[in-house]
């Protein structure tokens, strides 16, 4: 068939070139519709509910709302597992769908099944999910701040919009702001109302999130006592608020031929109007709301405060929808916020803190780099090689051909290009098919000539390119399957691993089949149209200089086998020990540049308390020369999509570029030391260093992250912590246990309002009437909204936050008593005086301090605390082993309680049950390949000898350059192998080729290798020197890709050598000629 | 021979094919999912990994233990005073009305129903006592007799006018409004802990007038339906801001002593369920100390055990020490 294919290409030769250029410029076209990022995306399918129920506590949360979400969502078709988090006021569940599972579908049915679940939430909380977005969505970040901070050195001009003499700030709306809160409520409200609308709608973008400053609101405050005075309750400042806080529409009257529409406005407008409400009259006065109570903007009780270098500012998020390409639509949220800037108020203005394309550019601008020198490199080689212009760019031609196929396979298989993807691409790799047959081609057609004594006419061309691509096909064939055979293994991962090596494996792939499919179709084609005129068989002083080495060495090997191969097989027994000694890491990560500087706190921290420090850690980390500036995140921000307690805060520390550093040279990890170093005198914190997107990943795959984790499963906390304490003291134990750690769940301070229910009945009161009262007063009552313009701000009912956080002034918040048994009572009892128609708090509730569950963390529907342990200095398997007898012996459970054992372990056992299976298959399907392309057992094995060859160097170059080995390195391997039994294949091709012909065999075997040395040579040149910008590469996401390269480079070095030296050696050696001879002869 | 080779040959491809094994064999990678582990990039969290395991073991002496630089602890506010005797008021706050002294306050009637023949006085004049308010013309007698003053005091109400018949019906209220009175409700749970001769200040709601006085008198009845005790305290008006019907807040001052050691109220934080102050110590370094606190106030409370005089400790800000000495457990969260 191959060979028909080839006739066929070569007989239509310009249809082959014009379909190729077609298909070409298609590629060129949809190359637009390439996602591309930095990273390959490892989210999983998973959908976020979020619920905020502000007045909560964690307990309450996970009763009222998780599990009647959690409940809701179990046996949806593809859900894989649920896990959620109750948090004060806060409820999150994460649905995890199986792979594969469309992610439109799946949250069609979680809207289903959420919107049967809200019958049973309390009033007021709505369950949403969460955008559609992936762990690689926070693309852009900017900062809501004032410009000139209190007016200084900016335009002061009295009675115009801006900063105004004596630091006040006038709104373009007209209003004065002066105290800290109203300033930073403005920010938010620049946020909310100007910025957010505009944003949404930027093509790609799935949400805006923001955080920080203080969400306009509205306050009556009334004083308990004067309310009390009056006999009013909070209750009644709130109905009376909103019973003068509406609109209705008439619909419409007819008058004169004309309908007008008949509308009623009775909204407030500002805060003057709702104090001009009227609450109660008493005798002939009339009591306003503005006589028993504070009126006006309010200080939000929020959850989560921004801060940028020691000052508040607000931080909107812009987050990408899944699939989307992260530098165009953060480049399209650049443009946007560019223009937004523009129409904001005087010296207000939205900065650019964090923005996705500069991560992407600089990343893909090195894996370009590394790409176009890479070409260059393999045409010079070519060119040097080939001593043949033409020949070489038809050749060098396969490269963009190739890639472009290869992006039209990523579009459509959804594969973005990434690092990961692209970084693995070697150029040498990719045009070794086309290499040999052109060599092979410009070889015949030299000799025609030479023979012929002229050039040669069309015919003779295409005949002799035919035979030479034929000749060639085999090799190439198989050689090429070979290298796609090895990367199949990488396709067996599952999880996180597959996600990331995946698309890494399926673009090789993709690659390959492409640049195979042109060495058949359209290398022949271009060498039979361009290649003519006079084909010098030209072999340039590079190879002539290879030969002249290549022969002595040749003989000498060929007159003692067993030395050379004694010295290879040593070499690859001293590699293997060297493995041993090499670290390991699962894939070197990403250099984001940026720091991501996580501080947590003990649980007990207030937000403000929290944000104080956090000032404190900015301060630090911004006095760093290298540090361009800080911001941070503290506590959980609007969407709640990442549901941080007000204690743990995120700063995003942006380096400056490196030029501008003291010393242009620090490492990275120099920079965190310095950093971690400074942060260390603020107290109270204790921090992690990660990178902005890894942190993401982490929070959203929020797998366990350590070796061996136990899930103990219940209904009571304190029964289960105790079975966990005792688990944890059952993996102390056990040797090689490190880090054990108990999932903390309490450790939130909370004053609990005891009610006395007899006291409580005993006044005739409802335990409601008591709740009311306190959660109006304490946690607020939105009553109504404010509408100015557009924008919409809540009036809430609470009392001043002075009185808050007094304890002793909640104990006697007064609690309003039933009115008519009161004038009952005091007509029948005759008294004289008054009494209060009320009752203090402390009458029938006791406020008591304690500690409770800080957050409630459940999986598939069911509450549960992790013991977790890392294993060090054994092998994970016995350790589980060990550990599950002592477990079984030492803890018991309750009943109705059970355990569960989770952690890497469990990948690593899945991972490596599916490895033992795959990878000896590849081998042997490896060898069934070499067998059938050779036919012979003995020959197969030979060309497989190349393989530990080649790793011997790469092993070797791993260690020189002190590089650990990671996934990467082992992908350098693979290709490597690929490379190694090419080259071998087409030695022993010629050879046998040679002995059939009826060379003598000693003399096939020098021949053979002889003329096999130029193709030899330049596969290993072109694979290797491609792969040399790579290996010495700095930019950002060189780290990726270095560990492969120089795994290709160093073991094509011994790969070749040996090739060249021993395999022909060998040959000799075990008489293959003679049984090939044998054979032909039966 | 041939078999020797073969046999190599098996041997090198079966160790390559055990060395590939070995390089995709899954326990040799780190798995850790590096999202992770930055190259130094988490080195860091290795180290706080270790120090949060080992704070558990490494003994008590170093559990409780802050170290905390004077800069930082400046820069965050954070107070330290010398532990010493205070003055420890126990209050409890309650609502209540001023209302008129009786004991001061007259109801003067007509001794004999008859006619109003005049009034002299208008509601807020003050009298004097023994001056005339009315004249009233006895029904039995017809003559017309004059109706005094008992007491001195300003005019509260009148309930006449010429021509009116007087009757069992009180013509005039005087009371002295230079003394009044102050009803405080109290309820039961305070009930039991107020006693006459405790002090009290006396707050306006509206305005930042204040009085101090004292319990006068508790009444003996407990007022069935909202179980409040009302007890009496008379407050000196000399110059009328207080007016009988006005709703007041006051602070009864339930015990007052005198205490050799106390610190700040602010400055006791809860660790693990008991009260805790923080005394710095010579080395500069800040140390929980578990106490014993008795009484307090907002401002001061005693401390019974565990410090003593002399010793220097966090008033101001000591959430920081706290945050400090607990931030190893809080890393075991996240």
């Amino acid at each position: 068939m191959l060979d028909r294919i080839l006739t066929f290409a070569l007989k239509n030769r310009y249809l082959v070139v014009l379909l190729t250029a077609a298909t070409a410029t298609f590629g060129i076209y949809s190359l637009k519709d390439l996602p591309i990022d930095a990273v390959p995306d490892i989210t999983n399918v998973q959908i976020q509910i979020n619920a905020v129920a502000p007045a909560f506590s964690p307990m309450e949360v996970e009763k009222q709302v998780t599990f009647p979400v959690e409940t809701a969502l179990a046996g949806i078709p593809g859900l894989e597992n649920t896990r959620s988090i109750s948090r004060n006021g806060f409820s999150q569940v994460t649905a995890v769908f199986n792979d594969g599972v469309d992610i439109y579908f799946a949250r069609q049915q979680v809207s289903e099944r959420l919107s049967q679940a809200r019958e049973s939430l309390p009033q007021g909380v709505e369950p949403k999910m969460g955008a559609i977005s992936t762990g690689l969505g926070e693309i852009y970040m900017w900062a809501v701040e004032y410009e000139h901070s209190g007016g200084d050195g900016s335009q002061v001009r009295q009675g115009e919009p801006g900063w105004q003499p004596g630091g006040d700030y006038l709104t373009p709306e007209g209003q004065r702001l002066s105290t800290d809160v109203e300033l930073a409520s403005y920010l938010r409200t620049v946020q909310d109302w100007i910025i957010r609308p505009q944003l949404k709608g930027v093509p790609g973008v799935a949400g805006v999130d923001a955080i920080g400053g203080y969400v306009k609101q509205y306050h009556v405050q009334p004083d308990p006592q004067k309310l009390v005075a009056l006999g009013l309750g909070f209750k009644d400042v709130a109905d009376v608020i909103e019973r003068n806080n509406s609109s209705v529409g008439a619909r419409y009257i007819e008058k004169n031929g004309e309908a007008y529409v008949v509308r009623a406005d009775g909204r407030v407008q500002d805060a003057a109007q709702i104090g001009d409400i009227v609450v109660a009259n008493r005798g002939r006065s009339v009591i306003y709301l503005k006589d028993i109570a504070q009126i006006g903007t309010g200080k939000e009780l929020r959850t989560g405060s921004a801060s940028e270098n020691g000052k508040e500012v607000v931080v909107g998020t812009a987050l990408m929808l899944i699939g989307g390409n992260s530098r165009t639509v953060s480049e399209a949220v650049d443009k946007k916020l560019a223009e937004i800037n523009r129409s904001l108020p005087p010296d207000v203005r939205a900065r650019t803190v964090l923005n996705r394309t500069k991560l992407v550019d600089r990343t893909i601008a090195t894996v370009q780099k590394n790409l176009i020198e890479g070409a260059i490199l393999v045409i010079a080689i070519l060119f040097a090689l080939l001593g043949n212009v033409r020949a070489a760019l038809i050749t060098a031609l396969v490269i963009p051909l190739a890639m472009l196929m290869t992006a039209m396979g990523m579009i459509r298989g959804g594969i973005s290009g990434n690092l990961m993807s692209l970084g693995a691409l070697d150029f040498g790799l990719i045009v070794d098919g086309a290499v040999i047959i052109t060599e092979n081609c410009l070889r015949r057609l030299a000799e025609r000539q030479y023979h012929e004594g002229r050039t040669l006419a069309l015919a003779e061309r295409l005949h002799e390119v035919l035979l030479a691509s034929r000749e060639m096909i085999e090799p190439s064939v198989f050689g090429q399957a070979i290298i796609i055979m090895v990367y199949i293994p990488l396709l067996t991962f599952s999880g996180v691993e597959g996600k990331m090596f995946e698309p890494m494996a399926m673009t090789v792939i993709l690659a390959l089949v492409a640049a195979f499919a042109l060495s058949l179709t359209f290398v022949p084609a271009m060498l039979a149209i361009f290649v003519k005129g006079r084909v010098e068989e030209k072999e340039g002083r590079i190879v002539r200089r290879a030969k002249s080495w290549y022969v002595p060495a040749l003989s000498a090997s060929l007159r003692s086998p067993l030395k050379l191969t004694g010295v290879a097989a040593g070499g690859f027994a001293l590699s293997l020990a060297l493995f041993s000694t090499l670290g390991q890491e699962f894939t070197p990560t990403l250099d984001e540049t940026d720091i991501l500087l996580t501080s947590i706190r003990i649980p007990s921290t207030s937000l403000s308390q929290s944000q104080q420090l956090q000032f404190a850690v900015e301060r630090e980390v911004s006095k760093i020369p290298e540090v361009a500036f800080v911001f941070s995140k503290t506590g959980t921000g609007e969407m709640a999509a990442d549901m941080m307690p007000p204690n743990a805060a995120d700063a995003y520390i942006i380096l400056k570029d490196k030029k501008n550093w003291p010393n242009a040279d620090a490492s990275k990890s120099e920079i965190i030391e310095k950093v971690s170093h400074a942060v260390s005198v603020v107290p109270g914190n204790v921090y992690e260093f990660t990178q902005p997107i890894q942190m993401r990943f982490n929070e959203l795959i929020a797998g366990i992250r350590s070796d061996v984790a136990v899930k103990v499963y219940g209904d009571e906390f304190p029964l289960m912590e105790k079975t966990a304490a005792q688990l944890a003291q059952a993996l102390k134990g056990i040797a090689g246990a490190a880090d054990v750690k108990i999932e903390q769940t309490s450790g939130l301070p909370m004053l609990e309002a005891k009610l006395d229910r007899a006291a409580i009945a005993r006044y005739g009161l409802n335990v409601s009437d008591v709740l009311d009262v306190l959660s109006i007063a304490v946690g607020g009552r939105e009553a109504g909204l404010v509408f100015e313009g557009d924008r919409r701000f809540a009036i809430v009912v609470r009392l001043p936050d002075a009185v808050r956080q007094d304890l002793r002034t909640l104990e006697n918040l007064p609690i309003p008593l039933p009115v008519d048994d009161l004038d009952a009572s005091n007509r029948s009892a005759g008294q004289r005086h008054d009494r209060p128609a009320y009752i203090p708090l402390k009458q029938v509730a006791k406020l008591e301090i304690s500690e409770g569950p800080n957050q409630i963390s459940r999986e598939n529907g069911k509450r549960r605390v992790v013991v977790q342990a890392n294993v060090r200095g054994r092998d994970i398997g016995s350790f589980v082993a060990e550990a599950q007898v002592a477990i079984d012996s030492r803890v018991k459970t309750p009943p109705g309680y059970w355990l569960e054992w989770g952690g890497k372990f469990k990948n690593l056992q899945e991972a490596k049950a599916r490895l033992s299976v795959v990878v000896p298959a590849c081998f042997f399907m490896i060898f069934l390949l070499l067998f059938t392309a050779l036919g012979s057992v003995k020959q197969a094995l030979l060309v497989f000898s190349g393989v530990p060859l080649a790793l011997t160097g790469g092993i070797f170059t791993l260690w020189i350059r002190g590089l650990p080995f990671s996934i990467s390195a082992a992908v350098g391997f693979i290709a490597l192998s690929g490379v190694a039994v090419l080259n071998g294949l087409v030695m022993i091709n010629r050879i046998n080729q040679l002995v059939r012909e009826g060379v003598d065999p000693d003399h096939a075997v020098v021949e053979g290798a002889l003329s096999r040395l130029r193709p030899v040579l330049m596969t290993a040149l072109v694979a290797s020197l491609g792969f040399v910008p790579m290996a010495i590469a700095t930019g950002a996401g060189a780290e990726v890709q270095k560990p492969l390269a120089t795994v290709v480079i160093g073991g094509l070095v011994t790969a070749t050598i040996l090739t060249l030296l021993v395999l022909p050696a060998l040959y000799k050696r075990l008489n293959l000629a003679g049984q090939l001879l044998d054979k032909s002869d039966e | 021979m041939l078999i020797k080779r073969l046999t190599a040959l098996i041997l090198v491809a079966s160790a390559l094919a055990g060395g590939v094994y070995l390089y995709l064999q899954p326990d040799k990678l780190e798995l850790s999912q590096g999202a992770g582990d930055a190259p130094g990039g988490r080195q860091p969290k290795g180290e706080k990994a270790e120090e949060a395991g080992g704070g558990g073991e490494a003994g008590e002496d170093h559990k409780d233990v802050s170290r905390i630089s004077e800069a930082a602890a400046e820069s965050l506010g954070l107070e330290v005073l010398e532990a010493g005797g205070a003055t420890v008021r126990e209050t409890i706050s309650v609502s209540g009305r001023v209302t008129l002294n009786q004991n001061t306050t007259a109801q003067v009637k007509a001794r004999f129903p008859g006619i109003v023949k005049s009034v002299t006085k208008q509601p807020g004049e003050s009298v004097q006592a023994g001056e005339t308010l009315a004249t009233v013309e006895s029904n039995d007698s017809l003559q017309v007799y004059p109706v005094a003053a008992p007491v001195s005091g300003t005019v509260i109400s009148r309930n006449a006018n010429t021509g009116e018949l007087a009757g069992t019906e009180p013509l005039y209220v005087i009371a002295d409004l230079k003394v009044l009175w102050a009803e405080l409700f109290v309820f039961s749970k305070d009930g039991e802990h107020l006693k006459p001769g405790q002090k009290v200040r006396i707050l306006c709601l509206d305005d930042p007038i204040s009085t101090e006085s004292t319990i006068s008198l508790v009444l003996p009845t407990t007022e069935a339906s909202s179980q409040t005790v009302v007890a009496r305290s008379v407050i000196q008006n000399p110059d009328n801001h207080w007016r009988s019907g006005m709703n007041v807040r006051a602070d009864v001052v339930l015990a007052e002593k005198t205490v050799p050691l106390a610190v700040k109220t602010e400055a006791i934080q809860r660790m693990e369920g008991k009260a805790v102050v923080f005394v710095k110590n010579a080395d500069g370094s800040y140390q929980a100390r578990p106490v014993d606190v008795g009484s307090g106030d907002a401002e001061w409370t005693e401390i019974k055990s565990g410090l003593s005089v002399g010793e220097r400790y966090v008033a101001k800000n000591s959430f920081v020490v706290k945050a400090d000495i607990g931030k190893a457990g809080a890393a075991d969260e996240e």
